[in-house]
């Protein structure tokens, strides 16, 4: 039989032949058959690691997917390649398939909802309904400077120096210990696959961080990303701090050039790139808390250059805006935007921290550790977990209440008291399904790699969601925020203030998609629209946000999570989400993409750049985990005003502006890549949480970027 | 005393090229000379007119239906405007599902323009921008410029003045203690074509830059270069006169004719301009 369904078979006898109760020794013994098969050799690169998850596995993060995963059809495919399995064999594989099919993590989590009563909610937003939610682990980012700054013997000699609490604790450390073990065989193993090659300078590097903890910034980077690798790291949160005392002591003792440091990054990035994972690969520089912010800085600069050297669409490269960085990191990423790429995505530590702080109920100290992960959600690195599995769709929620009983709506705060009834319906549920996500995922396994360098797993003796970590946090990605908040300013003033229509007239003409008539359509397009400065239009979009912000939290509270909050991030789903939304009273045709995350209505946005980012940064930021602030200038505007563009969005970061991710991608060049892809294979754009290659879009999510405004000068 | 109000076309925020920094530069409407490549066309009537971009029009009649004054004439593909019977009142436009339509012009007060020039305030500080006072020629309505730059000047911020230079002393004058920055326009030096081209001559723009060099003033000198009119070395040699002679004038400025206000002239149903 074939590699694969041996792993397979091997894989699935390991797993049973532990008891399930001592999941620790379980999963560290199943990465051991795991790890050989799934670790790809070096190839071209100068820094080792990459791996392609099987058929079955356990995940650490959702790269395979939830915890204990299992993909039936790569079992079948491989069954139809050669060599072909004996009968003997065939019939262990077809025990095994029976056996994962409810074994694997996400059938547990569908009996257990089932079984507290939950309801069947869609895990797509192609299904109906406004609430959507699934399973998987995300938003873990580590402690990765004390991976590098103890390495593998060190991190061992703090895990034998912990007294365990009980004997759980005793059984989890010692399946910690065994990760490490497995952690150092990994470096062996691209060590002997090095020396096979020839490469021996990186053979060398891998030898000695199985044995000792790292020197050099060579030795740190490859540490960081063997570990990212085996533990399914996926994000990677401040790497200018971890690496920056390796960068500037190699440089100066002129053990390295910047070049030679460029380089080296540069084969991380690909391996980044060659991952795929667009929709994560953060990698955070600059502000504060950081532990030597100067050698930081200097590495952060090194690591924007990368990013304009490789011009791909990942590592997400995020800079923490602070009046304490660096002037020339923001100098560097304003030149680095307006020649046309989208990183880095700026943060403003200023109004992040403090309102973080609020958020997480943590210290301001803590808060600093923030970093976004993903699409935008917000994690303290080391600290905390946080994942986002779900969707709620505003627009959708107001349309349901539309069609529902219009009787005894007489004013419009009587409309939005059963828009805000029929919203909440669905969120507890929501919040305890997330909750559960953990529960079940702790009951199966410690998820050791990320345990190891997550406060305060190792002092308590429990895995990360097995009541280790210190915070455990998750987030509900809200969408179609604006478009709702843009229709319900529409229907209180031509509705409950001027009268000109009644509610029952509206729902008719969405129905019927406003006749097809621009006449019958216009006065919905003129009523108020956020993004303009407009008190009115702006005050509905905040009274839309904190209704479903604080009900998201009092969810989350039920549900007994540390903090439940919603994001509003964004990714492609908001133009394609759209696409089954009937008309919406914002002026809004069917089937039409909704506003991408805290953007403007499409086109909505005329009253100047100022107006725009003044309506962003009316937001309480203590509600939230994160937003998205898309802005897009004229190449040439960017260009001709540079200093003036930096201030003005210097100020915006200073005046609670959370984040904005700028871009100067010309309409023209838009136009003409959708007319030529060929000419315009590089063309990368900014979606909403995630960037991507402009010409590998959806048509509907292509024409969505077309139509959003271009600030020119 | 009854509130001043001003007739204003546009308030456009996050200007980057009136002025230094981000500015909110408003443009005041009516203007006393008649340049022939005038961009804002709108600007020269001191009331509010009438704007029908023809290539937006579907032909609905929608304006014909509620214009009370029977100013439209709308038929399969083709729609006429009687703009002698037009009063503004706007409801055409209100009307219209094309946005076809537009009016040019209305009335503020120094209220509204006070806030409006405050809500971004948090960008001119770092940017070293601030407020513009544009046109038309905005020192046709000088009282009410005075009061609200007065009243941005209290609160810090910096104001500057747009202007053609043909403006009378005692007028300037008033200006003088409330706006920090003067940006003047040297359109034609010649007196003739100067005359055929703008209505006004170069005699009077030299004038008011002798009074603000008395008086202390700063000075931006812009000058648009006009492609068969003012593109010579004999008009820069005297540009570059000005700017040795004037030590007020802290830059001259080049601004390049551009076409982007023709489409204005046409809705505004005036000839395009042709020189």
């Amino acid at each position: 039989m074939n590699r694969e369904l041996s792993y397979f078979l091997e894989f699935t006898r390991v797993y049973r032949s532990i008891d399930p109760q001592r999941r620790g020794a379980r999963e560290a013994a199943c990465l051991r058959v795991q790890l050989p098969h799934i670790l790809q050799p070096v190839g071209d690169e100068l820094i080792a690691g990459f791996m392609v998850h099987g058929c079955v596995g356990f995940s650490p993060q959702y790269g395979g997917t939830y915890t204990y995963y299992y993909h039936p059809e790569r079992v079948e495919a491989a069954l139809g390649q050669e060599p072909f399995p004996t009968p003997s064999e065939l019939s262990e594989i077809k025990i095994a398939q029976g056996f994962w099919l409810e074994e694997q993590t996400a059938a547990k989590h569908r009996l257990r909802f089932r079984a507290l009563g939950g309801p069947e909610f869609p895990t797509s937003f192609r299904e109906p309904g406004f609430a959507n939610a699934d399973v998987r682990v995300a938003g873990s980012t580590v402690n990765l400077g004390k991976l590098l700054r103890l390495g593998i013997p060190g991190l061992r000699a703090e895990v034998r120096a912990v007294a365990p609490v009980d004997a759980q604790a005793r059984e989890f450390l010692d399946a910690i210990e065994a990760s490490l073990d497995l952690l150092a065989w990994a470096c062996e193993w691209y060590a002997r696959d090095c020396r096979a090659q020839g490469k021996l300078e990186m053979a060398a590097v891998l030898d000695n961080l199985a044995g000792k903890a790292p020197t050099t910034f060579r030795e740190a980077l490859q540490l960081f990303w063997l570990y990212g690798i085996v533990s399914d790291l996926m994000n990677y949160g401040r790497l200018d701090d971890a690496l920056g005392d390796f960068y500037v002591r190699d440089l100066e003792a002129g053990l390295l050039t910047e070049e030679e440091a460029l380089a080296l990054l540069g084969s991380v990035w690909r391996t980044m790139a060659r991952i795929g994972k667009i929709h994560d690969a953060r990698v955070v520089v600059g502000g504060a808390g950081r532990h030597h912010p100067k050698n930081a800085d200097r590495l952060a600069l090194l690591i924007l250059e990368t990013s304009r050297r490789a011009h791909d669409v990942v590592p997400q490269l995020t800079l923490r805006h602070h009046p304490d960085n660096d002037p020339s990191l923001m100098s560097k990423a304003m030149n680095m935007l307006s020649e046309g790429f989208c990183y880095p995505l700026l943060y403003s530590d200023q109004t992040n921290i403090p309102a973080i702080a609020t958020a997480y109920h943590v210290s301001e100290a803590e808060a600093s550790r923030y970093v976004p992960f993903g699409c935008g959600e917000y994690i303290l690195e080391g600290l905390s977990t946080g994942s986002p599995n779900n969707g709620v769709n505003l627009l959708l929620a107001l349309e349901q209440t539309l069609h529902g009983d219009l009787q005894g709506i007489k004013t419009f705060d009587d409309l939005f008291e059963r828009y805000a009834r029929t919203l909440e319906a669905p969120l507890t549920w929501l919040a305890r399904h997330k909750r559960l996500n953990y529960d079940v995922a702790g009951e199966e396994a410690d998820f050791l790699f990320l345990s190891l360098l997550t406060d305060d797993c190792l002092a308590r003796g429990r895995g990360l969601l097995s009541g280790g970590v210190q915070y455990l946090f998750a987030s509900s990605e809200i969408f179609g925020m604006i478009s709702c908040a843009d229709s319900l300013s529409a229907l209180r003033q031509l509705v409950f203030e001027a009268k000109t229509h009644t509610l029952a007239e509206v729902v008719g003409l969405l129905d019927r998609n406003f006749d097809g008539d621009p006449r019958i359509r216009k006065p919905f397009l003129r009523a108020p629209k956020y993004g303009n400065d407009d008190p009115q239009a702006d005050t509905m979009a905040q009274r839309v946000y904190e209704h479903v912000a604080r009900a998201t939290i009092a969810a989350g509270r039920e549900a007994g999570l540390d903090a439940y909050l919603m994001v509003s991030v964004n990714n492609s789903m908001s133009a394609e989400w759209g696409q089954y939304c009937g008309a919406s009273a914002c002026g809004r045709l069917r089937g039409s993409p909704l506003a991408n995350a805290n953007g403007a209505s499409l086109g909505a946005d005329t009253n100047g750049l100022t107006a725009l980012l003044n309506s962003m940064a009316g937001f309480d930021h203590t509600l939230h985990a994160g937003v998205i602030n898309n802005v897009r200038l004229s190449k040439e505007l960017f260009r001709s005003s540079l200093t003036k563009v930096q201030a003005v969005f210097e100020a915006f970061l200073g005046n609670n502006g959370s984040q904005v991710n700028l871009s100067s991608v010309g309409a023209d060049d838009l136009q003409a890549a959708l007319e030529n892809p060929e000419n315009y294979a590089n063309l990368i754009v900014r979606i909403g949480g995630f960037s991507a290659r402009f010409v590998e879009l959806s048509p509907v999510v292509q024409q969505e970027i077309v139509a959003r405004t271009t600030y020119l000068a | 005393m009854p509130e001043l109000r001003a007739r204003i076309f546009d308030v456009q925020r996050f200007s980057l090229n009136d002025g230094p920094g981000v500015r909110t530069t408003i443009f005041f409407q009516g203007c006393n000379l008649r340049c022939a490549w005038c961009h804002n066309p709108e600007s020269m009537s001191p009331t509010p007119q009438l704007g029908y971009f023809a290539d937006l029009c579907v032909h609905c009649g929608a304006c014909h239906d509620v214009c009370p004054e029977g100013v439209h004439t709308v038929g399969p593909g083709s729609h006429t405007l009687d703009r002698s019977r037009c009063s503004a009142c706007g409801r055409c436009v209100e009307a219209c599902p094309a946005s076809a339509l537009k009016i040019f012009g209305r009335e503020a007060t120094v209220d509204e323009l006070f806030d409006l020039a405050l809500r971004d305030r948090a960008y001119y500080g770092p940017s070293g921008g601030g407020v513009t006072f544009s046109g038309g020629e905005a020192s046709l309505q000088h009282e009410f410029v005075v009061e609200l730059a007065t009243r941005l000047r209290h609160e810090g911020l910096s104001t500057a003045l747009e202007t053609h230079g043909v403006v009378a002393s005692s007028v300037l004058k008033s200006l003088l203690p409330v706006i920090g920055l003067f940006l003047v326009d040297w359109k034609v030096s010649d007196e003739a074509t100067a005359l055929r081209y703008t209505g006004g001559v170069p005699s009077a723009v030299e004038r008011t830059l002798r009074l603000l060099q008395e008086a202390g003033a700063r000075v931006h000198l812009r000058c648009p270069i006009i492609p068969g009119v003012n593109d010579s070395a004999a008009h820069r040699a005297v540009i570059a006169g000005l700017a040795k002679r004037f030590s007020c004038i802290e830059q001259t400025e080049e601004l390049p004719y551009h076409r982007w206000g023709n489409r204005k002239w046409a809705a505004l149903g005036r000839e395009e301009p042709c020189f």
